[in-house]
């Protein structure tokens, strides 16, 4: 299986609800689709999160074009979502900063979860990393 | 005499322009312009568009504001099921980066034998790559890629050199 990155929404309790898979993602970048954004649309009041991933190994940070695209999505849809980005053996949330008015980054990490994801394995799955062992 | 055929002729061909319904999604809502827009006018234009119905307040539903739709897109509905063509400005969904990089430079690569090396690029422009990094030089191998800072790779170079 070739290695992709791949696209996770979830709901406000944490559960998948929408496998983005689509034939033409690669390595390093998902396209802009009428389908992901009509379900993110369609289930506005129920998504809480959309999650990808930078496949292969060690930490991640968001791209300019992930923070472009989280900026668009929440003004759109009106609410702020959270935004996990992972590699095949680390994650991090990204938010929106509650502070960024007051002179910090517009985004932040956000702390320890009190919710549990039951996607992650999967994701990193359809992302490639059964094909791709740690170096 | 010409005046008047010319804009005749503006006329005829004013009437005959496509015109679509313009749709934006902001702030939970999806709002409807009361004006009808060209359906093959560029992105930009609709933008444009798109930008002054909102601060205008011409938009039900919308409340007047200043908005930035440089990260939405357009999309274009052809007229179906008794609806009108439909324009949709609406939020982009991509996500990544560097396999997306603007190529400002290529690089030549020397092949070593069991390695599918595809390509070397290197991102300078500081709109595309992250508004805090530094220049990326992308190396891709097979399906996987890996980017590094530019200026890492010249500090190896020097130190090779000076060795």
């Amino acid at each position: 299986m070739a290695v992709l990155e791949t696209i996770v929404v979830f709901d406000l309790n944490g559960k998948a609800i929408y496998w983005h898979t689509p034939n033409d993602r690669s390595a390093g970048y998902v396209p802009d689709s009428d389908d992901l954004w009509d379900f993110l649309w369609e289930n506005r009041h129920r998504v809480g999160g959309y999650a990808h991933t930078h496949p292969g190994y060690g930490g991640v940070r968001p791209s300019g074009i992930d923070l472009t695209t989280f900026d668009a999505i929440e003004k759109g849809l009106g609410k702020h979502l959270l935004w996990p980005i992972l590699s095949f053996d680390k994650m991090v949330c990204v938010v929106r900063n509650p502070l960024f008015d007051k002179g910090g980054a517009k985004w932040t990490l956000a702390g320890p979860l009190t919710v549990e994801f039951d996607w992650i394995d999967e994701l990193r799955r359809l992302s490639g990393s059964e094909d791709s062992p740690p170096p | 005499m010409a005046d008047d055929i010319l804009n005749a002729a503006d006329d005829i061909l004013a009437s005959d322009e496509r015109m679509a319904v313009l749709t934006v999604a902001l702030d939970g809502e999806l709002g409807e312009s009361p004006d009808t827009i060209p359906f093959d006018a560029s992105d930009e234009e609709i933008k444009r568009w798109a930008t002054e119905a909102i601060s205008g307040g011409t938009i039900p539903g919308i409340d007047a504001q200043e908005v930035d739709f440089t990260n939405y897109t357009v999309r274009r509905l052809p007229a179906k099921d008794g609806l009108p063509d439909r324009v949709f400005v609406r939020p982009k969904t991509e996500v990544g980066g560097p396999a997306h990089l603007e190529v400002k430079c290529k690089v030549p690569v020397f092949r070593e034998e069991g390695v599918d090396v595809r390509y070397i690029e290197v991102n300078t422009d500081p709109v595309r790559r992250h508004p805090d990094g530094p220049i990326q030089v992308q190396i891709v191998i097979g399906d996987q890629s890996v980017v590094v800072k530019a200026d890492s790779l010249a500090a190896a170079l020097a130190n090779a050199v000076n060795c």
